[in-house]
């Protein structure tokens, strides 16, 4: 979900992420349902079958007939980098977060209450901010803990938020380990009952 | 939203005549109204929240009602008065989707290889030929004639794969019915048909029937088939997006094999049907 659009994630042979509006153009079909064939997704419904671009490539009812350019699932911007996956809002116009290093995705966990801002997360956490990456992402570091933390949150207002660590990937097994469980305090800091 | 005139005027199946056995005030929803059906001594009769008595008739192995004091006459099937044919009631299933989108589902053949996958359609044969769609304007009511699709099991009394012929009518906004042909007899159509009972704008409760010349199959037999086919739709049904049935054409996409959809989508709007119906302006 990214600003209350439900969202289907996928990567196709060429190991491309791309995050589609989760619905097919034709009669609404939940595309997360869909098949993922070579570089295609294909709708679970009728069959309908679009290429990495987004572009309708094949309407099996119809074998002969090459789809009309109008239709077309809609497409979000989407990168990999960090070890996590970028989605941008509608209307986004900035370029996708570049960071440096090799990451290795470490914990994702859902929290009830959305931080108000990247300083009240990090301060949940006992983290101070190393690097702001976006409003909503940055390199942390938590005293007594090993190495950087790549932190990032997802704000689902009414519906909490959605909280992602990756470390890097020189990191021990203990300093992945004290993220992970850092990661899951979260849910105490953040719970429903303590909003304000 | 109050349902619209053309909605409002319907009847509507609720169930079957057993379903109220001895009922007291048993509690039914129909278009986002609570409804209480009881059976005296054999006699059913419906009541709104406010204790006013609603017509009923009991039709089509189900009991219809309306909330019109002057409803639009139920539509006629002959084929129930037929001698030697089978009628199955499969009884009510809930859907989370606006009850048009069951009817336009059951209207389409092309998700026939993809979701009833070597039982109504092969993925080796989705091709959709042109059919025929006419509006018989004397009854307001929509058929669709000529649609030929490759089957590996048309039915649970087919014994093997066949070009099946069907027919589709849709005689209300709630209702529609297949003729298909019939495995084992010549000149004559096997039908399969929906009642659709709308309890609010994007949910619903299916009733569906078979009626059939069939000598082989045992009732259940025809049963397991109808809600086999029908559960693999209902996991499309509830996960379309919105819930409620779009109109505008630009806000989903049809092409040739749609036609009896469009047609559908046209009838309704000419009807100034509202209630379960997605409006343009709500989309993201």
């Amino acid at each position: 979900m990214i600003a209350d659009n439900d969202i289907a994630l996928w990567r196709g042979e060429d190991g491309q992420i791309r995050a589609w509006e989760n619905r097919c153009p034709h009669r609404g079909m939940r595309l997360s349902y869909g098949i993922v064939r070579g570089n295609t997704l294909t709708c679970l419904y009728h069959g309908w079958s679009y290429d990495g671009a987004g572009a309708c490539a094949g309407i099996p009812a119809h074998p002969d007939l090459t789809p009309p350019k109008t239709i077309r699932a809609k497409a979000y911007r989407a990168a990999d980098s960090g070890g996590f996956i970028w989605v941008a809002n509608p209307g986004e116009t900035t370029a996708a977060p570049s960071i440096d290093g090799d990451w290795v995705p470490n914990r994702s966990v859902h929290i009830d209450q959305a931080p108000a801002s990247l300083n009240e997360l990090a301060d949940g956490m006992g983290a101070g901010l190393m690097s702001k990456i976006t409003d909503h992402a940055a390199i942390v570091r938590v005293p007594g803990v090993e190495g950087e933390i790549l932190l990032a949150f997802l704000d689902m207002k009414e519906h909490g938020a959605m909280i992602h660590t990756s470390v890097p990937a020189s990191a021990s097994e203990d300093a992945a380990i004290a993220v992970s469980k850092l990661s899951t305090r979260l849910r105490q800091v953040f719970k429903a009952s303590s909003a304000a | 939203m109050t349902p619209d005139t053309f909605t409002r005027s319907q009847w509507y199946a609720i169930g079957r005549l057993p379903d109220f056995e001895g009922a007291e005030a048993k509690p039914v929803r129909l278009l986002s109204q609570d409804l209480t059906v009881s059976d005296a001594a054999g006699v059913l009769s419906v009541n709104d929240a406010d204790g006013r008595s609603l017509l009923t008739q009991i039709r089509y192995g189900h009991l219809w009602t309306t909330l019109s004091d002057t409803p639009r006459p139920l539509y006629d099937m002959p084929e129930f008065d037929e001698p030697d044919r089978r009628l199955v009631t499969v009884g009510g299933v809930g859907v989370r989707c606006s009850g048009l989108r069951c009817v336009e589902n059951f209207l389409d053949m092309a998700h026939f290889p993809f979701v009833h996958t070597d039982i109504l359609g092969v993925e080796e044969h989705p091709s959709v030929e042109s059919y025929d769609v006419s509006m018989d304007a004397e009854k307001d009511e929509i058929w669709a004639t000529k649609c030929k699709f490759f089957q590996p099991m048309a039915s649970a009394a087919a014994s093997g794969g066949q070009m099946t012929e069907y027919k589709y009518r849709v005689p209300h906004p709630y209702s529609t019915i297949l003729y298909k042909t019939c495995p084992i007899r010549e000149d004559v159509w096997d039908l399969v048909g929906l009642f659709i009972q709308p309890v609010e704008e994007d949910e619903c409760i299916v009733h569906s029937f078979i009626l059939v010349f069939d000598e082989e199959n045992t009732d259940t037999g025809l049963l397991h088939f109808q809600q086999n086919i029908f559960l693999q739709d209902r996991m499309i049904l509830e996960n379309q997006v919105p819930r409620k049935l779009p109109l505008d054409p630009r806000w989903e996409l049809p092409t040739r094999a749609d036609a009896s959809s469009i047609a559908y989508r046209r009838w309704l709007k000419a009807n100034e049907l509202q209630w379960g119906v997605a409006l343009f302006n709500e989309a993201a």
